[in-house]
């Protein structure tokens, strides 16, 4: 029995080091896929629906491009200092990977502050997820996309904290994964429902 | 030699080469004005195309050079690939359904 459990630990452990990327990173990369697929869709259909839909343009123009871009320029700076958090990581230099994390994550609740500052402007114009096709796009894909700005700057946060305890480069490079995946997906957003 | 050695002699060779990302921080700013500008002064029929395009060259730079997929090998690639190639299988099923109405 103890022979047969050693052999088929043996095999575990070829199949393991077969694969010659470490498995949290793999499973992070699946994770992302799921996401791309679920984000990418909603995007998607509403990409298409703006194509198919002439009034669609007629309603962006009641959007804020200032406050939009302002927002887009805050997402591509957490995503510079997600990348340097990494850079730092790989060298040990671990104090300024605390301190590019913790600008990684301040720019999340920037980001998150002036999107609520947005919604009010839009809410007190009248503007209501039931006001049209346009607003309940606009609301739904913007609201789950600040959800997971909120997520990426909480696990920036937890990494940071994390960090204290033990140094894991794995964490770093997850996290700023996740950060950038989130910047893409804004990258769509922000011409959909602001500039065209 | 087990994975987390190998990973790690990986990210010892990275440390040597990686990418400028204070330059690429400044072509996607720049590609931000640019898509900006091109809104307001492309006819807004074209200005659709011109602008995702874009937006697609930097989601490009973001995945190459701060996803480190240029410097990624084959099984993460993958990963990154695949629900892609789904996510555009299911855009192209869905163009049928927008073609009719732009001929209307």
């Amino acid at each position: 029995m103890s022979e047969q459990l050693r052999v088929l630990d043996e095999l575990e452990k070829e199949e393991y080091e077969s694969v010659p990327v470490p498995f949290q990173k793999l499973g992070f990369w699946v994770f992302l896929g799921g996401e791309i697929i679920i984000l990418g869709g909603i995007v998607a259909s509403a990409i298409l629906f703006r194509l198919s839909y002439p009034g669609w343009f007629k309603s962006s123009e009641h959007t804020n491009v200032v406050i939009a871009s302002i927002n887009t320029m805050v997402l591509l700076t957490g995503s510079l200092t997600a990348v340097l958090a990494h850079k730092f990581a790989t060298i040990r230099q671990w104090g300024k990977v605390q301190l590019f994390l913790g600008l990684t994550a301040l720019c999340g609740f920037t980001f998150i502050g002036i999107k609520f500052i947005e919604y009010s402007r839009e809410i007190h114009h009248g503007f209501l997820p039931s006001s049209g096709i346009f607003w309940m796009f606009y609301y739904g894909i913007t609201g789950l996309h600040g959800l997971h700005v909120l997520a990426g700057s909480l696990i920036i946060l937890g990494v940071m904290l994390f960090l204290r305890k033990k140094k894991l480069v794995e964490a770093v490079e997850n996290a700023g994964l996740y950060w950038h995946f989130v910047d893409i997906v804004w990258l769509y957003i922000f011409p959909l429902f602001y500039l065209t | 030699m087990k994975v987390g050695e190998r990973h790690e002699i990986e990210v010892r060779n990275h440390e040597h080469h990686h990418p400028p990302y204070v330059t690429i921080y400044f072509i996607l700013v720049f590609l931000t004005f640019a898509s900006i500008l091109i809104s307001q002064i492309v006819h807004r029929q074209k200005a659709p195309a011109y602008v995702f395009t874009i937006s697609t060259v930097k989601a490009l730079l973001i995945a190459l050079f701060y996803m480190h997929l240029k410097y990624e090998g084959r099984w993460v690639l993958a990963f990154a690939i695949i629900p892609l190639i789904i996510f555009a299988l299911v855009l192209f099923a869905l163009m049928p359904d927008v073609v009719p109405y732009q001929k209307m």
